[in-house]
């Protein structure tokens, strides 16, 4: 994938280095041409200063030999001036400085121009003048950029008068012209050619402006392709340069490279794009895979058998499970033509006649039944369904059928109808009445044998069951109830719904039916109600009995209470009956005596009917206590109860000279009792408690009785706990067994009904009573008897059964 | 509660105060001079022996009982004539009392006649019994001042022994017997021993019936 990249990057990598060598070379070819160049254009100006200062030898010669007079000096300067135009003066200078003869070009002027008599002015010219006396040689002047004599260049050449200095010929040139007239003119035409002082400052000549800051940094713009050369007579005071121009790239050869570089670019660009397109390629073509074994996968773990039929009806694909259901392998059947090996011989005609039907699309939606014979002569049951096999272009290419077996569906269809007959026959032999019917409507469900021996067929029994067992036939939800039964019913919760349980008469049957209901999602999904009725006639009647009993029994045991209690009661009654008799007589004799004044008198009358009161008050106490009262269960006060209980219990207590302290938490909550009953129990504790102390004969100190009354917790329960503590002699480990039998007593005159029915009070008051000794170390200090009534569990239960029971 | 002596002082101890106001209501009329009491415990913290008495007590009452009481006033050697109030089924239990030197009990109701008829009998009893009481408790006061070897000496001489005899059982000499004897003579304030013998046997009489 990288290597065709590569393979562009490295011939791109080519190209760039073969044109960068082609450059350089050129550079050097350019640079060479200059050499030479400058090379020949400084030859040509050199030997034209040479055959000049030839030439002034000449005169020089001459004027030594005295064979020139400064009238032919002056011919022949002039002929020398007109000549060569760069020679611009010629002047005969004598040893004295003094200027015997001058010639000068026209065009000089001002200061320059020396006229014949005078004395050569100090300064350059006159230092020159004396290096070529000195040294006895021409002498060239070293000119200088920016001086009057800038554009010149002076020859001194000496003259000899018999051995000695006679003056100097001084030629002077003009730098400018030397280089017009010197300088090739192809030399010239290709170069910026200039003539330079010894510091490089420009004397005459063109020189290329310096590139920007820019492009000097370029590297191949570093070195600007320049040569220069000095001129040799004159020496480094006069040096030639010439500068090439710039010259643009070869078009020819810089357009080869961009058209390199650019089909180079667009080669790499190819490639990416190809190597991109493939890698599409890949994914998409991976996800194919993926799909299809996902596909396969699907089809093999398919239960359905799937078969493709081409328009022919030959089999063009079958999948894994269509093979295992009939047993044929996928080559077996795929190319087969109708009739199919796994058509049953049997049913072979009319297979065929299916297969027509399918092919020519008038096969049913709902599927068809078929037999289908297994490659081991099997057969099983299998449901068809056909649907039309479309191509990529939108035509039919064939049908595809999918086959399930169907057998396991049909045994269990059989299975489920013999249980639901098993069902059935279960619940019309059930001697409960079971009924069904949807709320809020007429319509009955479901009834049961004995349900329509009672009721018949319509609902009204179920209705009237419902109605009498106080049981609402829609939900109790009121807020929802309002606006309609049925709307935003959590009937998954309602269902969940403990059944009710309800006793009722019916009048019509003469039976009293146990009657349950709970609300159940019906078949067919609307919510209804069941209602078990159960025939409780007799277990009623029983009960009733044993109620009666019970009461008559409770009843009897008050009367024994009160009968072992007579002479504590006696004694009682006797306290106000002695004071009433005692005011009696007292009045009697003062009034005898006239004793007695109207004050005193009625003093003694009103509190005579005080204790009158008082006895009667006894009496009443005694008389509710005993009297036989139906079963009232209401909510009572327990403070009030304890009063009672306490007030009677103390006759008793008060003749065995035993203390009662009673503690009545505050605030405890009514209870749902019968107060009577609950006063009974207390009683006959107290009672016992007194006279385990008596038994025990304990000193005064030690004889009291501790009843408490507190709200307790007993199995998360609200109860409210009575415990009955005294200081007796406790209970014998055989009397702690045997304490609750009936006729069981530890007393002589006892008849042993007392706790037996204490604790049946107790416990049908959905309570528990319990009894427990008190140590004190090894001896037994006292008993402690205690039983605990539930709140709000006796509450609401008995709540309602009554409020059923008395409507 | 005036300041006049009536027909005598009766208390009254009863844990209902009904019975107990009605009680006095009654003996008031009859002119006798009435304390009531709520319970034995303050009646013992109160009472003074000194004054001729006599005491009804229910039986039956919270705290400290009837029983009780008597007990304490025995312990106490009171004289005080004591009559009980009892219930319907507490005859045994009174029976008892009577034994122990109580007057006798009443029952309840009771009729009136009859309470004031023993209440007059008590206090009868009473007259004499505090007269007894106060003579025996000024013997007590002569024969406390005996040294014990004299009270020894004086019960012999009591028992008819000579002084020989009295001499040899102590083992002590006939002489220092005599000293003694005159001793005991000045103590008690006796001349002869005739009334020695009446001192010493009057000391000894209430002892030996209890």
């Amino acid at each position: 994938m990288l290597g065709p990249l590569l393979a562009v990057l490295l011939f791109l990598a080519a190209i760039i280095s073969a044109f960068g060598y082609l450059r350089l070379e050129e550079m050097d070819r350019e640079q060479e041409a200059v050499k030479r160049d400058v090379e020949y254009a400084q030859q040509r100006v050199r030997l034209r200063l040479l055959e000049r200062q030839e030439q002034l030898m000449r005169i020089a010669r001459d004027i030594s030999n005295k064979d020139v007079d400064p009238e032919e000096f002056m011919g022949r300067a002039e002929a020398l001036v007109v000549q060569y135009a760069e020679l611009q003066a010629v002047t005969w200078i004598d040893e004295r400085r003094r200027i015997i003869a001058s010639y000068a070009a026209p065009s000089v002027s001002g200061p320059q121009l020396r006229v014949a008599g005078d004395v050569l002015r100090s300064g350059e010219t006159e230092t020159m003048f004396g290096l070529a006396r000195d040294l006895q040689q021409p002498v060239y002047s070293q000119p200088t950029a920016g001086t009057d004599a800038g554009g010149f260049l002076q020859l001194h050449i000496p003259l000899a008068d018999q051995g000695r200095f006679g003056g100097v010929i001084l030629a002077e040139y003009s730098i400018d012209g030397l280089l017009r007239f010197g300088a090739p003119a192809e030399v010239s035409a290709k170069y910026a050619v200039a003539l330079l002082d010894g510091k490089g400052r420009v004397l005459a000549g063109t020189s290329v402006p310096a590139r920007n800051a820019a492009t000097h940094l370029l590297p191949w713009a570093a070195q600007n392709n320049e040569y220069e050369v000095p001129v040799s007579p004159v020496g480094n005071g006069l040096i030639m340069r010439a500068q090439a121009y710039r010259t643009s790239l070869g078009m020819i050869g810089s357009g080869l490279f961009w058209l390199v570089g650019a089909l180079s670019v667009m080669t790499a660009w190819m490639l990416i794009g190809n190597w991109r397109h493939t890698r599409r390629r890949m994914q998409a073509q991976r996800a194919l895979v993926a799909e299809t074994n996902f596909r396969r996968a699907m089809e093999n773990s398919m239960l359905t058998g799937m078969r493709a039929l081409d328009m022919q009806g030959r089999i063009t694909y079958v999948n894994a499970a269509f093979c295992q259901m009939t047993g044929w392998s996928e080559a077996e059947l795929v190319g087969r033509t109708p009739p199919f090996p796994y058509w049953p011989d049997e049913d072979r005609e009319l297979l065929a006649a299916r297969l027509d039907d399918e092919l020519h699309g008038r096969a049913s939606t709902s599927g068809i039944q078929v037999r289908v014979k297994r490659k081991d002569g099997s057969v099983f049951d299998a449901r068809l369904y056909v649907s039309p096999l479309i191509d990529a272009k939108g035509h039919q290419a064939g049908w595809m059928t999918s086959m399930t077996d169907i057998t396991e569906p049909n045994r269990i269809r059989e299975q489920l109808s013999a249980s639901y007959e098993r069902f059935t026959t279960v619940l019309e032999a059930l001697d409960a009445s079971v009924s069904v019917a949807p709320l809020g409507s007429e319509e009955l469900l479901f009834a049961n044998k004995l349900y329509r021996q009672w009721f018949g067929v319509q609902t009204g029994g179920h209705l009237q069951m419902v109605a009498q067992a106080g049981m609402p036939e829609h939900p109790r939800d009121e807020s929802l109830d309002d606006v309609d039964s049925f709307v935003g019913l959590p009937t998954g919760a309602l269902t969940a719904a403990r059944s009710e349980n309800a006793e009722i008469f019916v009048t019509e049957l003469g039976k009293w039916l146990e009657v349950r209901s709970r609300y159940l999602n019906w078949v067919d999904g609307r919510l209804a109600q069941m209602v078990i009725a159960t025939d409780i006639t007799s277990r009623r009647h029983a009960e009733e009995q044993a109620a009666a009993q019970a009461e008559r029994a409770q009843s009897a045991s008050r009367l024994v209470t009160m009968g072992e209690m007579a002479s504590s009661v006696a004694h009682e009654l006797n306290q106000p009956l002695t004071a009433i008799n005692n005011y009696c007589n007292g009045l009697v004799t003062r009034i005898q005596r006239k004793q007695i004044n109207e004050e005193d008198l009625l003093a003694a009358l009103e509190k005579t009917a005080r204790q009158a009161q008082r006895a009667g008050q006894i009496i009443q106490r005694i008389r509710s206590f005993v009297k036989r009262s139906e079963p009232n269960r209401t909510l009572s006060d327990v403070a009030q109860m304890v009063d009672e209980a306490v007030e009677l219990a103390e006759i008793e207590l008060r003749r065995r000279n035993v203390r009662l302290t009673h503690y009545v938490a505050a605030r405890l909550p009514q209870v749902m009792v019968d107060p009577i009953l609950i006063e009974q129990v207390l009683v006959n504790l107290l009672k016992n408690a007194a006279e385990s102390i008596d038994n025990a004969r304990r000193p005064t100190a030690r004889r009291s009785v501790e009843l408490r009354v507190i709200p307790q917790q007993v199995d998360e329960q609200q109860v409210i706990e009575f415990s009955v503590l005294d200081t007796g002699q406790g209970l014998a480990p055989e009397v702690m067994e045997r304490l609750y039998e009936a006729f069981f007593s530890t007393k002589a005159e006892g008849m042993g009904i007392g706790l037996n029915l204490c604790r049946s009070i107790v416990e049908s008051h959905q309570g528990r009573m319990q009894a427990e000794n008190i140590y004190n170390g090894a001896e037994v200090a006292g008993c402690r008897f205690s039983f605990w009534i539930p709140v709000s569990g006796a509450t609401n239960n008995i709540a309602k059964k009554d409020a059923g029971a008395t409507v | 509660m005036s300041l006049i002596p009536k027909k005598g002082t009766v208390y009254v101890v009863d844990d209902d105060e009904a019975v107990r106001d009605s009680l006095q209501w009654l003996l008031e009329g009859k002119d006798y001079r009435v304390r009531c009491f709520d319970s034995a415990e303050s009646f013992l913290s109160r009472y003074d022996p000194r004054e001729v008495a006599c005491l009804i007590v229910d039986i039956r009452m919270g705290g400290m009982t009837g029983l009780e009481l008597q007990d304490r006033l025995i312990e106490r050697k009171s004289p005080l004539p004591i009559v009980f109030i009892t219930g319907h089924g507490d005859v045994p239990m009174a029976v008892n009392t009577m034994k122990k030197g109580a007057m006798d009990f009443i029952q309840k109701p009771f009729k009136e006649d009859e309470l004031v008829s023993l209440v007059e009998r008590m206090l009868e009893h009473a007259k004499g019994a505090f007269a007894e009481y106060q003579s025996a408790a000024s013997r007590d006061a002569l024969l406390s001042k005996l040294t014990s070897r004299e009270a020894q000496v004086l019960e012999r001489i009591v028992a008819g022994r000579l002084n020989k005899q009295i001499a040899d059982d102590l083992g002590i000499s006939i002489k220092t017997v005599e000293a003694h004897r005159a001793n005991i003579m000045e103590k008690l304030n006796a001349n002869t021993v005739a009334d020695l013998l009446k001192i010493a046997l009057g000391q000894n009489a209430p002892k030996t019936s209890a």
